[in-house]
């Protein structure tokens, strides 16, 4: 009895929880398929509406298109860049026994820390002063000051937990180091490279701060154009608000739900 | 035991040799660093600090209000001749005489753009009614005629701000036409970064659209203009006056007529207030902007000025704030100002404090209020475009009998002596950065010529130009609203923003952060006031004024 | 081992993070030392450590540092037990476990900002249902009405976002207690509690400090939220160091103050950084670090 009991009080809580979790995603969702007199009069919590044509005009009519093509851009640029460079260096940084191993994990790992304000400024005057203000280039480059670390640190865990008599018998027949990166460590490691890249995708797409300053007429992105839309001082359109909103979630809940058993695993920092 | 110290000890001097070793290697990397960095320091503190070198073609203009008339005779042949100025003291502003333009040259946008079709150029403005009604209209048309390819960028105030100000200081030419509001015309024009039109148009005739002759505009091109030479920096695109408007609908179900001081502003809020009670839904007494920015703003744009507090309260002779200095910011007129606005709040609907700059004519076209003393007339521009069936009515805003003696007594064009309200309104400039000023200036002459700025004039009511205002006058909308009656009769009586270099500076840091500690409550009136006239006169001292 | 490789395998990261991570420090530090407002003067004017001494010595840039550090101890309070209690609910299997999961991973791909609009639209006085049920109770609900009304909805926001986080960074942690001991915990009589205390808890110090660190640090320099849904507070109240740090950037242009309050900022969490692990390391939980 005692079993059923908290059993059931268990899913009582957790329902209340999911429910808590998942209402502001559908209210955004409703509330982008009403027009905005329902939305700022008696809006009930059912669904009443669905006006499919505020996507259509924020998406098509007014071009909004490009903006969601200039944060795939962004996004995918980086998070590829950021793989590149960070896998043969997660790879050093595990199996090489460097000396300076230790401060270098340091010192990326901080700059995850880094507030992202406070690079503002930092990243402007050098943005700049590479005339990349405005460009592609110059964000992806912006936002590797905290991909890095987060893939980094994500790939030395994949990569630590692969046994390492793979790679050592691999080496003494005579593979070069480079060739046990390609050949043995990157298929065995492939669900951490996945996970990290699918993860610096993720806070690419979603970054917000650097794209406020550092992005141009002609890269500017969905989650800065999102911000003008709920900041404007004359008259906030709600209805266009949740629409962009969605179109913000919606790629990354789609790749949430595809890849979820990774990407839990992928959020599990330290070394279980 | 022993052993294990031994270990210890072996295995600490290991670690230290090992750090040390590290200690070394790291020190290595932050010397190289520090080398690399101290050369990119010296190079990029030296960018940093000449990015700012921009040519200046204009002389420092804040520190006193020198005057003079400047009589000058344009003829149409693209010469600008400027006659010696005389020094008596008016106005900052010159005045010109107005000759109807004869064309003498046929002048066709296709020819002129010829040589710039396929370029693209960049504007970037504030996403207002009047600009997205040129967008809608006035752009497709542009791009059809001359080729020229036009990246429009709408965006919030603040953004706007920001993108402009960074490309003009980092001088990297991202945008070709921007929008320039009239009180950042003189930051703008203190740091040398727009380009000279009038020259601009001498040293290019062929690119000169008759049309878009520059005596037309209304005296609000002033505000645009070098005091000292005469010569404008922007070509004004939407000009409208901050004042009272009210449903003239809910007037007429009270009887009752508009008020002309603040005291009967007040009584025929609280008598809306009342009635409003009964109605379904709810009416309340009166509302205003108050969320964030542009709180401050309300006070400095209406409140202060139609309470004879003018100038932000800063005293452009003497550039101080505070009454001992000689400033009228702590003054009791600005107390009252104040007391006033107290009384209003609690008539306000609840959610006034989320009103934008256009929230309160929002609200007034949902029937929530019946008017308001100090609102946009673009956005009442805005609200008859949605709904025609509208009634709304302007007038003079509510004055106090001082403001009002000192507003009649004043010449017309010495407007920061005494105003009743902010004429709004900004222009297109072309910054100096500008890497396609030839496009751009195309596109900024098509954007206010005479044709096009009836769109903003009708669309948004911001009319920028005379001949369209005469056109307006007496039109159905001018008989609706009395708007157009208003400006052509009256708008001498507002000013724009006072000639501060440091506005943005002045009003993001002391008014925002104090005028809200006022109306939150948290410090007394007084103390709020003398504490923010004395931080800006700190600051405004350090600056060397 | 070939010295030369791993020297290639991590220059490309460690001259990507020199570039974008340290270089750039190094104008922004000249230009602390300056009283540079672009909009007011055009040359910066040299005043030495003038703007660290108004850092320290200003009172209101105390108070936006003192609201960032309450933000963060009251979102950590509330937050870490929580997203603790979640983990523990979902330890055990049963049916539907995963569908649950999935349901509370959704607020993680949210962006930042999305989560700001998303929580206007829910807490506006006009447009959001939960002023809408609160006026039902007779309560006005106007969450910018004052400061403590704008700290509770900047809180609920965040907790909604993050606990998820918190819940499903514990959970592998959790899921691998091997049983048994907990089976021999209960033969011996031990409640519950007492084996989360002295059982439970001490086998997952690991994660749970990291998330709390990483947890610390991110409300630290948040952002994006409050910029939407307050953008500072009523007045300036809940202005955080980081949305004051942005204002004097963007707005009013104030290059030199920005630079030194952005590089004390970056100091402090350096300096945060470094405790954290060095706590860490004295307890021996930090394996290879």
């Amino acid at each position: 009895m005692r079993r059923i009991a908290s059993l059931v009080m268990l899913i009582i809580g957790l329902t209340i929880l999911a429910v808590f979790a998942v209402f502001p995603i559908y209210w955004a969702i409703v509330c982008s398929l009403r027009p905005r007199a329902e939305i700022v009069g008696e809006a009930p919590l059912y669904p009443t509406s669905f006006r499919i044509e505020n996507y259509y005009h924020v998406f098509v009519r007014w071009k909004y298109y490009e903006y969601v093509l200039n944060s795939f851009i962004v996004a995918t640029g980086n998070s590829l860049l950021v793989l590149a460079i960070t896998i043969p260096a997660a790879y050093a940084l595990t199996r090489f026994r460097l000396r300076s191993s230790r401060h270098l994990l340091f010192w990326i790992l901080t700059n995850r820390m880094a507030p992202p304000a406070a690079f503002l400024l930092p990243l402007y005057v050098l943005t700049s002063f590479l005339k990349l203000a405005g460009t592609y280039l110059g964000l992806i480059l912006a936002y590797c000051v905290f991909n890095i670390p987060l893939s980094i640190w994500l790939l030395v865990a994949a990569i630590e937990s692969i046994p390492k008599e793979v790679e050592e018998a691999s080496m003494l027949d005579g593979l070069s180091p480079l060739g046990v990166l390609f050949r043995i460590v990157l298929p065995l490691a492939r669900p951490g490279i996945v996970t990290a890249g699918l993860l610096t995708w993720l806070f690419a797409w979603n970054h917000y701060i650097f794209g406020m300053i550092l992005a141009g007429p002609g890269t500017k992105l969905m989650t800065v154009a999102l911000g003008d839309f709920a900041l404007t001082t004359v008259g906030i359109e709600w209805e266009y608000v949740a629409t962009m909103t969605v179109g913000t979630i919606i790629p990354v809940l789609i790749i949430l739900l595809i890849v979820r058993r990774a990407l839990v695993a992928g959020f599990a920092f330290g070394k279980i | 035991m022993k052993n294990s110290k031994k270990i210890n000890n072996g295995e600490a001097f290991l670690k230290r040799k090992m750090s040390r070793r590290g200690a070394l290697s790291t020190a290595a990397k932050v010397a190289i660093g520090v080398v690399v960095a101290g050369v990119v320091a010296g190079v990029g503190g030296y960018y940093a600090g000449s990015a700012a070198a921009a040519p200046t073609t204009i002389r420092e203009t804040v520190k006193e209000t020198v005057t003079m008339t400047v009589p000058t005779t344009v003829t149409k042949t693209e010469t600008v001749t400027v006659t010696a100025p005389t020094a008596t003291v008016t106005t900052p502003t010159p005045t010109v005489t107005v000759t109807p333009p004869t064309p003498t040259r046929v002048f066709s946008y296709k020819e002129a753009a010829r040589p710039y079709r396929g370029t693209t150029i960049r504007v970037v403005t504030e996403n207002t009614p009047p600009a997205v009604a040129l967008k809608e209209e006035v752009l497709p048309k542009f791009e059809e005629e001359t080729g020229i390819h036009v990246e429009w960028e709408a965006v919030s105030w603040g953004d706007m701000y920001a993108k402009e100000i960074t490309d003009m200081e980092a001088g990297t030419g991202v945008y070709d036409a921007i929008y320039v509001e009239q009180d950042i015309i003189y930051t703008y024009l203190g740091r040398g970064w727009l380009t000279d039109l009038t020259l601009f148009a001498q040293r290019n005739p062929g690119l000169v659209d008759p049309m878009c002759d520059v005596e037309d505009f209304t005296s609000f091109a002033d505000a645009f203009k070098d005091p000292v030479t005469g010569h404008i920096y922007g070509y004004p695109y939407e000009a409208f006056l901050k004042t009272y408007w009210y449903r003239e609908d809910y007037y007429e179900a009270l009887g009752v007529k508009p008020a002309k001081t603040w005291e009967e502003f007040i009584e025929l809020s609280r008598k809306f207030f009342e009635w409003g009670k009964t109605r379904e839904p709810r009416v309340y007494g009166c509302g205003f902007q108050m969320i964030g920015i542009t709180l401050p703003y309300l006070f400095v744009e209406g409140f202060f000025p139609a309470h004879g507090v003018y100038t932000w309260g800063i005293s452009l002779e003497k550039m101080r704030a505070s009454v001992e200095k000689g400033g009228t910011l702590n003054s009791s007129r600005a107390i009252k100002a104040f007391e006033d606005f107290f009384a209003l709040r609690e008539l306000a609907p609840p959610e006034v404090e989320t009103f934008s700059w256009g929230g309160n004519v929002d609200a007034m076209a949902a029937g929530r209020t019946p008017h308001g003393p100090c609102e946009y007339s673009e956005s009442a521009g805005a609200a008859l475009r949605d709904n025609p069936a509208l009634r709304i009515r302007c007038t003079l805003p509510p004055l106090t009998p001082d403001a009002e003696k000192e507003v009649l007594a004043r010449p017309k064009t010495d407007y920061w002596k005494a105003y009743v309200g902010y004429y709004d309104g900004g222009a297109f400039g072309i910054p100096y950065s500008s890497k396609n000023k030839e496009a751009a200036f195309l596109f900024i002459q098509y954007m206010t010529n005479r044709e096009n700025a009836m769109v903003t004039a009708t669309k948004a009511f911001a009319p920028t130009r005379k001949s369209v205002l005469d056109k307006l006058v007496g039109s159905d909308i001018d008989k609706k609203t009395g708007y157009f009656s208003l400006v052509k009769e009256k708008d001498w009586m507002w000013a724009p923003a006072p000639p501060f270099r440091e506005h943005k500076l002045l009003i993001e840091r002391f008014y925002d952060k104090w005028i809200h500690k006022i109306v939150a409550k948290e410090v007394g009136i007084k103390e709020g006031l003398d504490a923010l006239a004395k931080e800006i006169d700190d600051m405004l001292e350090a600056l060397g004024y | 081992m070939n010295q030369k490789y791993p020297l290639f395998f991590l220059l490309p990261t460690i001259i990507v993070l020199l570039l974008v991570g340290i270089i750039p420090l190094f104008p922004v530090l000249w230009n602390s030392f300056h009283f540079y407002i672009v909009a007011a003067r055009p040359s910066p004017i040299f005043k030495g450590l003038d703007n660290y001494r108004n850092i320290v010595s200003n009172p209101e840039i105390g108070y936006y540092f003192g609201v960032t550090l309450l933000l963060t101890a009251v979102c950590l309070l509330i937050q870490i037990p929580l997203g603790l209690a979640i983990a523990l609910m979902l330890v055990r299997r049963f049916k539907g476990r995963d569908f649950f999961q999935v349901l509370f991973a959704l607020p993680l791909g949210v962006a930042p900002i999305a989560v700001g609009t998303i929580w206007t639209l829910i807490l506006r006085p006009e447009i959001g249902p939960i002023p809408k049920i609160l006026s039902l109770f007779g309560i006005n609900f106007n969450y910018m009405s004052s400061f403590w009304s704008a700290f509770t909805a900047i809180v609920l926001m965040n907790t909604w976002r993050w606990t998820p986080f918190i819940a499903l960074a514990l959970l592998p942690a959790l899921v691998s207690i091997p049983p048994d001991i907990l089976d021999a915990c209960k033969v011996d009589g031990a409640t519950y509690r007492q084996v989360f205390r002295h059982v439970v808890l001490p086998l997952i110090k690991t994660p749970l400090l990291t998330v709390i660190f990483i947890r610390f640090m991110d409300t630290f320099s948040i952002f994006d939220e409050i910029w939407i849904l307050t953008g500072g507070g009523p007045g300036w109240s809940t202005r955080t160091v980081s949305i004051d740090i942005v204002r004097r950037v963007i707005f009013e242009t104030d290059y030199g103050m920005g630079s030194a309050l952005s590089l004390i900022m970056l100091y402090i969490t350096i300096t945060i950084c470094w405790l954290m692990i060095a706590i860490l390391k004295r307890g021996n939980l930090v394996g290879e670090l």
